[in-house]
C-alpha cells in the first residue's frame, strides 16, 4: 500500500529530528538513539506534533543506530531500534484515538538510517561486507519493529547509499527511499553528481531517490530540476530550512515557513508528491507544506525515455554518439600486464587506466582472468584500486559468473557486464546478476551453434536475448547488442553481415550496438587500414560504442572525422581543437625513428644530464641508445646510480630543492621502465638491488613522506613493496614473510601514531626478526627512533636510499 | 566562495610554500613558474567547506580546565588555559579543501610525482590561508584581538578531543570530514581549531604557530 503510494500519491513527511534534540537541550556526548530508551515520552511528543501538522510519514529517532555508532554506549541496536519504533508507534496510536477518520488518513513509520560515519574503502577502511552486515542488523530490527518503509539519507557517499540500499532490498520486504545530501557544487562531498546518483540508484531498485540536508529548499531547486530531466523515479524532497546562522552562539536557519513553502511550491510544479523538511524545520514547516499539498497539485512529470547510460560513483556516460571503451585493461596477449596482475602491482594498471582515460576513452573494459589467479578475488581488488583513483565508469569482462557477480555487486556504480550471449546457460546465469544490481550488459549474437554466418541469425539472437532480459526486468534500454566480427582472412564473404546485423539492431530493436573491430583484420598484413576501414563502415550503419585500443591514433581519429562528417561534432569544434596544428600532412614521422647520432662516450653523459636536469620524456630514448652499446646493470650501475648520488648531494647542500630532486627521480623511474623492457626479452640479471616494505604506519592517514621515500627507493634499483598508509603491524609482518624481506621502512607523521610505529616495530622484531626497521617522519627523532628499537632512523628519502645501499652491500658481503 | 579564494591567492605565504619544498636558496626560474602553476591549478582543484561555531567559555587556570558552551564541551590542557586566559568566547572551527584535491594528488603520485609534492605543499599553505579567511568572516571587531589559532595536538592539548569537537560540530555532516580511530583527519588537507576572543597583548608573542609547538627537531620548523 505504501509502496504504491510512493509511485502515484502525494505524501507528506516530517522535519527535523536532531535540531528539536538539540533544542530541547541534548548534551554533548549523549547519544540522540539513547533518549529512546531513557525519555520516551519526548518522542511520542515530537512524533504527535508531526502528525498534527499533517505528516503523512514520520522518522524514527534512528539515525545513527548501528552497531559502530552505539559501539561503548551500552545499548545494543536492538534495544535502541525497537524502543524508538515503539515510540513512533505509540505516537501514531495517540494520534489514531485522537482523530475522527484516521482510516481515510493512514499515517507510516519510516525508519530512519543514517551513513554508519566511518569512510568506506577504499578512502578509509570499513570493508564493504562489514558496512552491509551493520545496516542489514539496523534494518531487519527495524522491520521487525513494525516500520513500514526504509529511509535511508543524508548519505553523501553513493557506494554507502548502494550497500545500505542492497542491505534494505536483499534482507527486508520493506519500500526503499535513498536519499543524498549534496553541496553547492551540485555534488556531494565524495564527489557524485545528480545524474550518477541516478544512473547508479534507479537500476538497483530502490522505490525513490531524495534529496536532504545540506541546504534550503532555494538552492535544492537545481538539483531537483535536474533529475526530473533524467528519471521517472518519484523524487523525496527534504530541505534544510535555509542555511545555518550563528547568531550571538545560537545557530539559527535562514528561511520561515512562508519562504519555504514558496520555494517548494516551485518544486510541486516540476511533479514532486514526496515533500518533507531536514535540519531546522519543525511543525511549522510541515503545517506550510500541508497547506501547500491543499492548494497546489503536483504538476506532471516530464516523461523521460531512458538512454543507454552507464556511471561511477562521479562520472556517467550516455551512449549516444560513437563511444571509445579502451581494451587495454585484458591480460590476452599482454605480457606486461600479465606481471603485473601476477605481482600485485597495481601501480602498472593504474597508470595504463590513466593513459587511456587521457588518450580519449569513455569507458574502460576490465579483464584480469589468468589460469594462476583467483579471479573473482583479483577483479575486485583491481576494481577497488581503479576506482581509488580514476572516476571513469568501468565495464567488467568475465566469463567466470562467480567473478561478475561479486565484481557487479562491488563496483562502486552501475556496472557494464561484458557479456552475455544467447546460450540458455549464459541467459540464465548472467541476466540476473544484470537485473540485481541494476546493470547494463552487452549481448553477444552467438548461441550453442556459435557464430551465426548472416544477420538473420544474428538480429534473432539479439531479440532472443533483448526478450529474456525483458522477462527478467532488465529494460532495453540495459542492453547493448554485440554483433561481432569476424576475420576477412577466413570468412570474407560473410564480414559484411556483421554490418547489416548492426543497421538491423539498431533500427528494428532499438537498441545499443557495439563490436571489437580488431577481428576483422586477424591474419592479414597492414591490419591497421582493414581495421580503420571497418571501424568507419560499421559507424555507418549504426555502430555505437568500438571496443579498442584508444592509443591507437588511426582508430580513435577515424572516429572523430565520422562525428565531423556526420554533423554529431558540431561546427567541427573537437576535430579542430584536436588537429587544428597538423596542415597537409602526408605521413606522421615516427619520432623513433630518427635517432640522435652521438659517440659512445656522449650518450653516458647525456643520460646524466638528462637525470640531473629531470628531463624525463628524453630518458627512454636515450637509454634505448645506450642499450645497443651497454648492458642494463651497467648502465644503472655505471650512469644511473652515481647521477642519483650527485642529484642527492645537491639536494642535501641544499643547491636544489624537493621538486627538483623527484624530478630526476622520476627521469629515472622512465629509464628503468625501459631497462625492464629489455631484460624482458634479454637473458640479463634482475635489476633489483633488493626489495624493501614500506608502510605508514596503522591509524596515520598521512603518506607524503612514505610516497617521497618510495619514489627514490625505486630510482636506486630497489624494489618497493609498498603498503599503503594506516597499515596494521600484522599487515607488516605478513608482507616482511611473503616477500623474504630484510628491510623495512615505517613512517608516521603524528605523534599519536607513534605508539602504532613501536607496536610494529616490536611484532617485527618477534616474528621476523631478519628485518632491519628504518623509521622516519615528522615527528620522530634518532632519540626516539632508538627508543622504539628501530635500526636506523632517517630524516629524508636520500637518507632512507643511503641506509638501504649499506644494508643491502652488507648483506651481498656477508653471503 | 569566490571571496575565500580570491583572499587566499592574496595572502597565501609563498615562504612557507617553499620551506615545505625544501628549498634552502632561490630556485631557477623554471621552477618558480612551476610551482606558480602548480598553485594555480590546486586552487582551482579546492572544493572549500567550514563550519564555526561561537561559544561562551570559561577557563579555570587552577585545574587548567577549559568549560565551553555551560559544560557541553570540557577541554583539559594547561598551554590552552594560559592561551585563552582573558577570553569568555571561543570559536570552534572545522575546515577543509575537499575530497577530489586528495584523489588528483594520489593519482599524481603514480603519474608524475613531481607534481604531487608541488600539489600537497600548495594544499599546506592553501588550507591554512584559507584559516585566515575563515577568521575574517566569523570574528569582528567587538571580539576585540583574538588569539592566534590554536589546534588539538598543541601543547599539551590532547588530539582526542577532536572527537568532541567534531560532534559538537556536526563535523562529518557539514564538511564531509571524518576522523578515524585515532582522530586523524580525512581529507589530510584538514584543520580543526580554535580562537578565543578578548586577547591580551602581552600573550601575543609570535605570529605563527611553531612557537606552540613542543617539537623541536621538526624539519618545518620555522627559524625562532
Amino acid at each position: 500500500m505504501i509502496k504504491q503510494k510512493i509511485q502515484d500519491s502525494d505524501l507528506l513527511f516530517d522535519g527535523a529530528m536532531g535540531t528539536k534534540l538539540q533544542n530541547e537541550g541534548l548534551k554533548l556526548g549523549v547519544l540522540p538513539e539513547s533518549l529512546n530508551i531513557t525519555n520516551p515520552k519526548l518522542f511520542e511528543k515530537i512524533h504527535l506534533a508531526y502528525f498534527n501538522a499533517g505528516a503523512d510519514v514520520i522518522s524514527t529517532n534512528t539515525f545513527g543506530a548501528n552497531a559502530k555508532k552505539l559501539d561503548g554506549s551500552g545499548y545494543s541496536v536492538e534495544a535502541v531500534v525497537e524502543m524508538a519504533v515503539k515510540n513512533a508507534i505509540s505516537a501514531r496510536n495517540t494520534y489514531y484515538a485522537q482523530s475522527k477518520r484516521h482510516e481515510l488518513n493512514k499515517k507510516y513509520i519510516a525508519l530512519d538510517v543514517g551513513p554508519i560515519g566511518q569512510l568506506i574503502e577504499p578512502v578509509g577502511k570499513l570493508t564493504f561486507d562489514e558496512a552491509y552486515a551493520l545496516y542489514k542488523e539496523q534494518m531487519l530490527i527495524g522491520e521487525k519493529s513494525g516500520c513500514d518503509l526504509i529511509l535511508i539519507e543524508t548519505q553523501t557517499d553513493l557506494f554507502e547509499s548502494k550497500i545500505a540500499a542492497l542491505a534494505a532490498l536483499e534482507n527486508t520486504n520493506l519500500p526503499v527511499i535513498c536519499s543524498l545530501s549534496f553541496e553547492e557544487n551540485g555534488r556531494t562531498f565524495m564527489g557524485t553528481d545528480v545524474e550518477s546518483m541516478i544512473t547508479v540508484l534507479e537500476g538497483i531498485g530502490v522505490d525513490a531517490i531524495g534529496f536532504n540536508c545540506s541546504f534550503g529548499p532555494k538552492e535544492m531547486y537545481d538539483l531537483v530540476s535536474q533529475a526530473v530531466k533524467l528519471t521517472n523515479m518519484p523524487i523525496l524532497v527534504q530541505p534544510n530550512a535555509g542555511l545555518p546562522k550563528v547568531i550571538e552562539t545560537i545557530t539559527v536557519y535562514d528561511t520561515t515557513p512562508k519562504e519555504f513553502k514558496d520555494w517548494m511550491s516551485k518544486m510541486r510544479k516540476l511533479g514532486i508528491r514526496l515533500m518533507g523538511g531536514c535540519c531546522g524545520t519543525d511543525e511549522a514547516y510541515i503545517e506550510a507544506l500541508k497547506t501547500l499539498f491543499k492548494e497546489q497539485a503536483a504538476g506532471e512529470r516530464i516523461r523521460v525515455k531512458n538512454p543507454f547510460r552507464v556511471a561511477s560513483y562521479a562520472q556517467t556516460v550516455t551512449f549516444n554518439e560513437p563511444t571509445i571503451i579502451g581494451e587495454r585493461l585484458n591480460p590476452t596477449g599482454k605480457k606486461r600486464l600479465k606481471e603485473a596482475l601476477k605481482n600485485n602491482d597495481f601501480d602498472f594498471l593504474i597508470k595504463e587506466a590513466l593513459l587511456q582515460i587521457d588518450q580519449g576513452a569513455h569507458v574502460l573494459d576490465l579483464n584480469v582472468g589468468l589460469p594462476e589467479l583467483d579471479e573473482p578475488k583479483m577483479m575486485v581488488q583491481v576494481i577497488k584500486k581503479i576506482q581509488s583513483i580514476c572516476e571513469i565508469p568501468l565495464q567488467i569482462d568475465s566469463s567466470n559468473i562467480e567473478c561478475l557477480e561479486i565484481a557487479a555487486r562491488k563496483y562502486n556504480g552501475k556496472p557494464l557486464i561484458n557479456s552475455v550471449n544467447g546460450k540458455e546457460e549464459s541467459l540464465n546465469t548472467v541476466l540476473p546478476i544484470v537485473k540485481k544490481y541494476g546493470g547494463a550488459v552487452i549481448g553477444l549474437t552467438l548461441d550453442e551453434e556459435g557464430i551465426p554466418k548472416d544477420a538473420d541469425t544474428r538480429v534473432n539472437i539479439a531479440k532472443k536475448i533483448i526478450k529474456r532480459a525483458e522477462a527478467y526486468g532488465i529494460d532495453k534500454s540495459n542492453i547493448m547488442i554485440d554483433c561481432l566480427a569476424l576475420t576477412a582472412s577466413a570468412q570474407q564473404k560473410d564480414v559484411m553481415e556483421s554490418l547489416k546485423a548492426i543497421q538491423r539492431v539498431r533500427e528494428e530493436l532499438n537498441v545499443v550496438t557495439v563490436l571489437g573491430v580488431s577481428n576483422v583484420s586477424f591474419g592479414l598484413p597492414y591490419r591497421q587500414l582493414l581495421n580503420k576501414t571497418f571501424l568507419t563502415m560499421a559507424l555507418s550503419y549504426g555502430l555505437t560504442a568500438a571496443i579498442l585500443n584508444p592509443g591507437d591514433e588511426e582508430m580513435t581519429g577515424a572516429i572523430d572525422a565520422f562525428n565531423v562528417l556526420t554533423y554529431k561534432d558540431i561546427d567541427s569544434k573537437k576535430y579542430v581543437e584536436k588537429y587544428g596544428h597538423i596542415k597537409n600532412v602526408k605521413r606522421i614521422e615516427n619520432s623513433h625513428s630518427k635517432p640522435v647520432i652521438l659517440k659512445e662516450s656522449s650518450k653516458g653523459h647525456l643520460l646524466e644530464e638528462i637525470i640531473k636536469q629531470g628531463r624525463s620524456d628524453q630518458a627512454a630514448q636515450m637509454v634505448e641508445e645506450l642499450l645497443l652499446s651497454k648492458s642494463a646493470l651497467s648502465i644503472v650501475d655505471e650512469i644511473i646510480i652515481p647521477t642519483l648520488n650527485e642529484v642527492g648531494n645537491n639536494f642535501e647542500q641544499g643547491k636544489i630543492f624537493l621538486p627538483q630532486l623527484i624530478q630526476s627521480a622520476e627521469t629515472v623511474q622512465r629509464a628503468f621502465s625501459r631497462l625492464k623492457d629489455s631484460l624482458k626479452t634479454g637473458k640479463q640479471d634482475s635489476l633489483s638491488k633488493g626489495k624493501i616494505v614500506l608502510a605508514t604506519v596503522e591509524h596515520d592517514v598521512h603518506d607524503i613522506g612514505k610516497n617521497i621515500v618510495k619514489v627514490i627507493l625505486e630510482n636506486y634499483g630497489f624494489e618497493v613493496i609498498d603498503l599503503g598508509k594506516d597499515v596494521p603491524p600484522s599487515v607488516v609482518v605478513n608482507a616482511c614473510k611473503d616477500n623474504d624481506v630484510t628491510l623495512v621502512g615505517l613512517s608516521a607523521l603524528m605523534t599519536s601514531t607513534v605508539t602504532s610505529m613501536d607496536k610494529t616495530i616490536q611484532l617485527i622484531k618477534k616474528e621476523w626478526p631478519k628485518a632491519k626497521i628504518i623509521v622516519g617522519g615528522a615527528v620522530l627523532n634518532p632519540q626516539y627512533a632508538k627508543m622504539i628499537h628501530a635500526d636506523h632512523y632517517a630524516k629524508d628519502a636520500r637518507e632512507t636510499a643511503v641506509i638501504a645501499q649499506s644494508h643491502f652491500k652488507a648483506l651481498n658481503l656477508n653471503k | 566562495m569566490k571571496d575565500a579564494i580570491d583572499y587566499i591567492k592574496k595572502h597565501l605565504s609563498m615562504d612557507d610554500l617553499y620551506r615545505y619544498l625544501s628549498a634552502k636558496q632561490e630556485v631557477p626560474e623554471f621552477w618558480e613558474n612551476k610551482v606558480l602553476s602548480t598553485l594555480d591549478e590546486v586552487i582551482d582543484l579546492v572544493e572549500l567547506k567550514y563550519t564555526a561555531n561561537h561559544y561562551d567559555m570559561q577557563v579555570s587556570p587552577s585545574e587548567n580546565k577549559i568549560d565551553v558552551d555551560r559544560g557541553r564541551l570540557t577541554l583539559y590542557s594547561e598551554s590552552l588555559s594560559k592561551h585563552l586566559s582573558r577570553s569568555n568566547t571561543i570559536w570552534l572551527v572545522g575546515a577543509t579543501l575537499g575530497y577530489k584535491l586528495e584523489r588528483v594528488i594520489e593519482k599524481s603520485f603514480i603519474t608524475t610525482p613531481t607534481d604531487a609534492v608541488i600539489m600537497d605543499a600548495c594544499g599546506s599553505v592553501i588550507v591554512e590561508a584559507y584559516c585566515d579567511w575563515i577568521e575574517t568572516q566569523i570574528v569582528t571587531e567587538e571580539d576585540h584581538k583574538i588569539a592566534p589559532r590554536f589546534s588539538p595536538g598543541y601543547g599539551d592539548l590532547d588530539l582526542s578531543c577532536q572527537r568532541a569537537i567534531a560532534d559538537l560540530l556536526s563535523l562529518e555532516k557539514r564538511t564531509g570530514i571524518h576522523l578515524n580511530k585515532h582522530f586523524l583527519m580525512t581529507p589530510q588537507k584538514s584543520v580543526i581549531f580554535i580562537i578565543g576572543n578578548n586577547m591580551a597583548m602581552d600573550n601575543m608573542v609570535c605570529n605563527h604557530k611553531c612557537t606552540l609547538c613542543t617539537f623541536k627537531q621538526c624539519a618545518y620548523r620555522k627559524g625562532e
